[in-house]
């Protein structure tokens, strides 16, 4: 790992440690975020899962019927049966914080469709099979914009996930290795400058020795 | 308030007109992709996309993937595979690998 070219001294080597402490504090709590959004995300990629396939179920019967529907009725008919709904297709949009992700969920204006009447077009020239299908599709309204809701913040929380990873993956692979090695190699050089230094004094201290020695003889 | 939009070939998206979709008929990729832009123009935040129209998802999930809205979601039709690959696109891009199975 290749160290970081700084002067070797001790301001140096101080304004190294606190940013490795900085560093490894970082990196902790990255780890922990990651961790937790992780398993929100894994939650609601099962749900995601689980109401898709029941979804996918139900829907099969609704464009079944919708097909029989479509062949026995005149084209013009259909699309004026459902010209008019009978339900309002509207979402309100909130905002959630997951681990400073900011998530929408969307809530489907009508929470009891039942209560707005049902079928908004006369049976005189549509057949019985639209009926079915339209009470069964305006039933499964709610549970569509459910998983949009579910679909969108796995999405957001998938890409959040990749984001902070590779933080953690920088933080411990790169920066605190390197930060380390810096403050090793900075270590050893004041030392190494501190050892010379002391051999100097006493090699110092010996010639002094050596020359009052000397002095005192002659 | 915002609207929920279904874009997708005429006779699988007409069923949800029912439900108070709007929908958006579109035949070719290219058609589908400038319905999404104007779901989106006319204040759609939830747009449904039939899962045959699989480049129009992979490039919406480009295009809006990083924006809170809209939300352009395959729609739950036919064996849904596409849609199943989707999610599993992203555990492995969360998880580095596919630990839900199949």
């Amino acid at each position: 790992m290749a160290e970081i070219r700084v002067n070797p001294t001790r301001m140096e080597l101080k304004k190294l440690k606190n940013k490795l402490n900085t560093a490894r504090r970082g990196h902790k709590l990255l780890k922990n975020k990651c961790d937790e959004l992780m398993k929100q995300f894994l939650d609601v990629v099962r749900e995601s899962k689980t109401l898709r396939s029941r979804l996918e179920d139900d829907l099969a019967g609704v464009v079944e019927e919708f097909g029989y529907a479509a062949a026995e009725t005149d084209p013009r008919v259909m699309t004026e049966a459902l010209l008019l709904p009978g339900f309002e297709g509207e979402v309100t949009t909130e905002t959630k914080n997951v681990m400073s992700v900011i998530v929408p969920v969307f809530r489907h204006k009508d929470t009891d469709p039942s209560a707005r009447g049902g079928v908004s077009y006369g049976f005189a020239f549509t057949t019985r099979s639209i009926d079915a299908a339209v009470r069964e599709i305006c039933s499964s309204t709610e549970d569509l914009v459910r998983l949009a809701t579910l679909e969108k913040q796995a999405q957001l929380l998938c890409s959040e996930i990749e984001r902070t990873r590779r933080r953690v993956n920088a933080l411990e692979y790169i920066l605190i290795p390197q930060y380390t090695e810096t403050i090793k190699a900075i270590s050893m050089k004041l030392d190494e400058n501190e050892r010379s230094n002391l051999t100097r004094l006493m090699k110092v201290k010996d010639m002094m020795i050596e020359g009052n020695r000397a002095g005192e003889q002659k | 308030m915002a609207k929920v939009a279904v874009v997708g070939r005429a006779d699988s998206i007409l069923c949800f007109l029912a439900s108070g979709f709007r929908a958006f008929p579109a035949d070719g990729t290219e058609e589908a992709k400038e319905a999404v832009r104007q779901a989106k123009k006319e204040g759609s935040d939830v747009i449904f996309v039939t899962p045959d129209l699989k480049e129009v998802i992979n490039w919406a999930d480009e295009k809006y993937g990083e924006s809170v809205t809209p939300a352009v979601i395959p729609l739950p039709l036919g064996s849904g595979e596409a849609a199943k690959e989707r999610l599993t696109s992203f555990v492995e891009r969360a998880v580095g690998a596919n630990i839900l199975g199949d």
